[in-house]
């Protein structure tokens, strides 16, 4: 066969190849439902029913007994904040897990006193392996709270504004918020006990903040009791409730926009105008040679006949 | 040509980045680490100053505080390489504090029988502090060693003067004196308890002895019993005393001695359900008696204690539901069977408490109870316990109690095919043996599609699976999911799977299509075979018997030879025809040069060489960059001058 066409055979079959790696691949994000790695939320989808979401537009109403987590490390529109409100208001628990990112958007509009401080909480003694994984062992004596012995956070923040009576969970003494990035404790940096959890009643609801989400992820949920700590934040209101988990706010990786890209050719593809669209250009492409060769043959038998006397 | 290697190059080399960098792609900016591969760092500076706030809670005698944060330090990470060294430091540090924290509790109560007198009971106590002050000195080296290796591992003796580490190390080292001075504090309080024994001792007090008698020694728990004796000092009375009556140490009642020194009381038998008890009376010198008199205490008068025992019959489920009731039933009789009223019962699952109520006149007891609905199902234990009352001892009784969930069963109604793109509607009931499953929650999943209802009161749901057009899905049986979870903790969720024949007419297209395709190969390849047959066919028929030199000449470019080449050519044309026709051998289409020329050769007498040169130079002129000379043409124009001159080469 010709380099001609054994190339854009070649070259079509890897494009092929290709799109089936990055389709079948599991996604890598960074608190994705579906990420079966370290850094994704498999464990905790599956072991607590979550029901993940990509859109505040269709959330429950009466909200009561729904439990809503929300991972926001992307901005939110107006009407997802006004959606989130109204939840809120109706009764629904929204439990807010941010470090880094723009959870204080949601506590401003929800008219909330306390702040995520955005800043890294340090603990160079009570942690797991190193100061950036601090360990969580002193927990109010609430219901929320209760039996909990410690939790493991990573990369955490703190969260301020806060009463001692909204605080659920505190850092140790040790611990310090590294507001100069510097990972070492200087003379005027806040020192724990720092605030890592803290609750409110919004009407007819509950905001819960926690300031690290990376305690659901996969290598985290199943040391001390995070998953536990998780469970009981959620049965703020029912022993029993539905959870939702917002997607939609998550940092996005090249893998997650080549698979959003491929799942909208391929919705394009399999809507019946798509399909239609499709087979006839496979159709024209398979019969290009017969066409050809037809007409070559006309061509020829006209040239004959031009010929012949 | 080019254009498409350049493509194909293009293609293949953002393949392989785009490739690389999709799937290697991590977040640009991660929050976190992996916990698995996160290096482990273990701060010296926080560990001694945490220490240092041990040991500083130790030397102010706050053992209870300083108890908790050694057993805090569990929640610290410890490298594995410090792990036996941190944990005996943490050991030593906790025995340690135990022991001062006992020795404290000995010296105190040394102190305490001193001030009273009881030298004896004194001297016990202060015996046993010696042991424990020795203990304590013990751990206290252990501990300043174990220091010294923990600095060693944590590198202080190579921390440079005046860091954070070093200082954090200095204080550690100075608590540590503080520490070994808090030793000697109570080693020097021991000495000074042993003096002031001394001191009494060389008083010469008036020693004392009291006598013990009880009117019984059998009794029930609860009953009075009368306790009789005399209180004397070197033969004399000692009237006006006062008197503590003791059982098992602990003061029941106080009397004080009459005129004669004797003394007499009743006291109640404590209610503790055990079979024997110690009596003694203890006479302790307070007021005017203090500095003249040394305290005493009576041998002890052992009291045999009896009591009821409790029956205790009950009944109780061997299997429950979380979150419905049990009920637990009770008999509570004494040994007699005589029922007994207003008995306090309790009801435990797992040492919980359930419930707690009384029994009632005929000594029953009817508990009903709800089962927490986050109780996890399989093997507990359900313990009915009585309290004490009066003379008659608590009693218990535990039994396995299984937690089990009451399975659901679920009726559903499918359509045995469908044609995409369709919604699917299912409709369904889902019970269990209690009945109808009210807003149970059903999810259905069919080829990836999933949908999720409630049911209504009656337990039925109606369910639509919107199933749109599929390129992949291919046509045939397609499995229906479907899980219900139930909303009464007390059913069991259950799951059933079905089949639904499905009918995808874009898979069946595109199919179609790819046959088309693979007919459409099949067909232009086949037909260009068979043109290129027909073809070989026609030439082998055309060719005539008798060769036509003019169609069968091999050099169709021959006209465009020009110049040397041209006229060598030419020349070997013209000897080959007179061959061809000489020899009667034709030459054929696939025949080359040399081939032609192995087949004429042993017809071409004597010309037979010229020939062959005359075939060389056609060959290196026609195949070669050579350009012939001059002096080529003339050679070869003379060669066939040979060939033609021969007169058996002539045709006829």
């Amino acid at each position: 066969m010709s380099p001609r066409k054994t190339l854009p055979i070649l070259a079509l079959l890897i494009v092929l190849a290709l799109t089936a790696l990055i389709w079948f691949y599991p996604p890598n994000g960074d608190f994705i439902t579906s990420n079966p790695f370290w850094n994704g939320l498999s464990t905790f989808t599956t072991d607590s029913k979550v029901t993940p979401i990509r859109s505040f537009d269709n959330l429950p109403s009466p909200s009561k007994e729904t439990v809503l987590i929300v991972t926001p490390y992307t901005q939110f529109t107006e009407t997802e904040l006004d959606n989130l409100s109204q939840y809120v208001s109706r009764g629904g628990a929204l439990i807010v897990l941010d470090d880094y990112g723009y959870g204080n958007q949601i506590l401003n509009r929800l008219g909330l006193d306390m702040r995520f401080t955005g800043k890294p909480l340090l603990d160079p003694l009570f942690d797991y392996k190193n100061k950036w994984l601090p360990r969580i062992t002193d927990f109010t004596q609430t219901p929320i709270a209760n039996n909990m012995t410690s939790i493991v956070l990573n990369h955490a923040s703190t969260i301020s504004n806060v009463s001692d009576n909204a605080v659920i969970a505190w850092s140790s003494r040790f611990s310090f918020l590294d507001v100069n990035g510097d990972s070492t404790w200087e003379t005027g940096e806040p020192m724990g006990p720092l605030p890592v959890a803290a609750y409110a009643k919004v009407g007819e609801g509950y905001v819960i903040a926690v300031s690290d989400p990376s305690f659901l992820i996969n290598g985290m949920i199943n040391m001390d009791d995070n998953l536990d700590f998780i469970k009981k934040l959620t049965q703020l209101q029912s022993s029993s409730p539905t959870i939702f988990l917002d997607q939609s706010h998550l940092p996005k990786t090249s893998l997650d926009d080549a698979k959003q890209t491929i799942a909208t050719i391929y919705n394009s593809a399999s809507s019946p105008l798509g399909t239609l669209s499709l087979i006839t250009v496979i159709l024209a492409l398979a019969l290009t040679p017969v066409w050809r060769k037809s007409g070559k043959n006309e061509q020829t038998s006209t040239e004959r006949t031009e010929r012949e006397p | 040509m080019r254009s498409l290697a350049v493509v194909f190059l293009i293609t293949i080399l953002f393949a392989a980045t785009i490739s690389s960098i999709l799937v290697v792609a991590e977040p640009v900016y991660t929050p976190h680490e992996d916990p698995a591969t996160a290096e482990s760092a273990m701060d010296a500076y926080s560990f001694f100053t945490y220490y240092s706030d041990i040991f500083t809670l130790i030397s102010s005698k706050m053992y209870a505080n300083a108890t908790l944060l050694v057993e805090h330090l569990k929640f610290v990470y410890i490298s594995a390489d410090l792990t036996y060294i941190i944990q005996r430091y943490n050991n030593l540090t906790l025995e340690l504090t135990q022991t001062l924290d006992n020795l404290e509790s000995l010296l105190s109560k040394a102190s305490a029988l001193l001030s009273q007198y009881r030298l004896d009971e004194a001297s016990q106590t202060l015996s046993e502090a010696g042991i424990i002050v020795g203990r304590a000195e013990i751990l206290m080296k252990d501990l300043t060693d174990a220091t010294q290796t923990l600095s060693s591992s944590f590198g202080v003796l190579a921390a440079p003067a005046g860091s954070k580490l070093k200082q954090a190390y200095d204080t550690l080292q100075n608590l540590l004196q503080r520490l070994r001075q808090l030793i000697n504090d109570y080693l020097e309080r021991l000495n000074s308890i042993k003096n002031e024994k001394t001191t009494i001792e060389n008083k010469n007090l008036n020693p004392t002895e009291i006598t013990l008698s009880l009117n019984t020694t059998e009794a029930f728990v609860g009953e009075p019993i009368e306790a009789t004796g005399t209180l004397t000092t070197n033969g004399t009375s000692l009237p006006n005393r006062t008197i503590t009556f003791l059982f098992d140490n602990s003061p029941i009642a106080a009397t004080t001695t009459g005129s004669d020194g004797s003394y007499n009381t009743t006291a109640t038998i404590p209610y503790r359900y055990v079979h024997n008890m110690t009596a003694t009376a203890l006479y302790t010198p307070s007021d005017t008696d203090v500095g003249v008199y040394l305290a005493c205490i009576s041998p002890p008068v052992y009291v045999e204690t009896m009591f009821n025992e409790t029956r205790l019959e009950t009944t109780t489920p061997s299997e429950a539901y979380p979150g419905l009731p049990i009920t637990v039933k009770a008999n509570v009789t004494s040994e007699d069977t005589t029922p007994l009223d207003q008995r306090g019962v309790s009801v435990f699952l797992d040492n919980n408490l359930l419930a707690n109520v009384e029994t009632d006149p005929q000594g029953y007891v009817n508990v009903d109870t709800i089962l927490s609905p986050e109780t996890p199902t399989g093997s507990h234990t359900m313990t009915v316990a009585v309290d004490p009352q009066g003379i008659y001892a608590g009693v218990s009784q535990t039994k396995a109690l299984n937690v089990v969930k009451n399975p659901s069963e679920l009726t559903v109604q499918v359509p045995s095919f469908v044609i995409l793109p369709t919604k699917v509607g299912i409709e369904g009931n889902a019970s269990s043996t209690f009945g109808p499953l009210q807003d149970a929650t059903i999810t259905l999943t069919l080829a990836n599609n999933v949908t999720t209802v409630k049911t209504s009161k009656n337990g039925e749901f109606n369910a639509t699976i919107d199933l749109p057009s599929n390129l992949i899905l291919s046509a045939g049986f397609q499995g229906l999911k479907i899980t219900v979870e139930p909303a009464e903790p007390w059913n069991a969720p259950t799951q059933r799977e079905m089949n639904i024949f499905v009918v995808n007419p874009a898979n069946i297209a595109l199919a179609s299509v790819a046959f088309v395709c693979v007919g459409t190969v099949i067909y232009t390849t086949k037909s260009k075979s068979t043109k290129r047959k027909e073809g070989e066919t026609l030439r082998v028929v055309s060719l005539p018997p008798r060769i036509v030199l003019p169609k069968i000449t091999p050099f169709p470019t021959q006209t465009k030879l020009e110049g040397t080449k041209g006229r060598i050519v030419a020349a070997y044309v013209k000897a080959l025809q007179i061959v061809q026709r000489a020899t009667s051998i034709s030459f054929a289409p696939q025949m080359t040069l040399r081939e032609f020329l192995q087949a004429a050769k042993p017809k071409l007498n004597g010309v037979a060489d010229s020939f062959a040169d005359l075939t060389f130079m056609a060959e290196r002129t026609l195949y070669s960059l050579y350009m012939p000379t001059q002096t080529d043409v003339a050679k070869a124009e003379g060669l066939t001058m040979n060939i033609q001159g021969k007169p058996k080469l002539e045709p006829a």
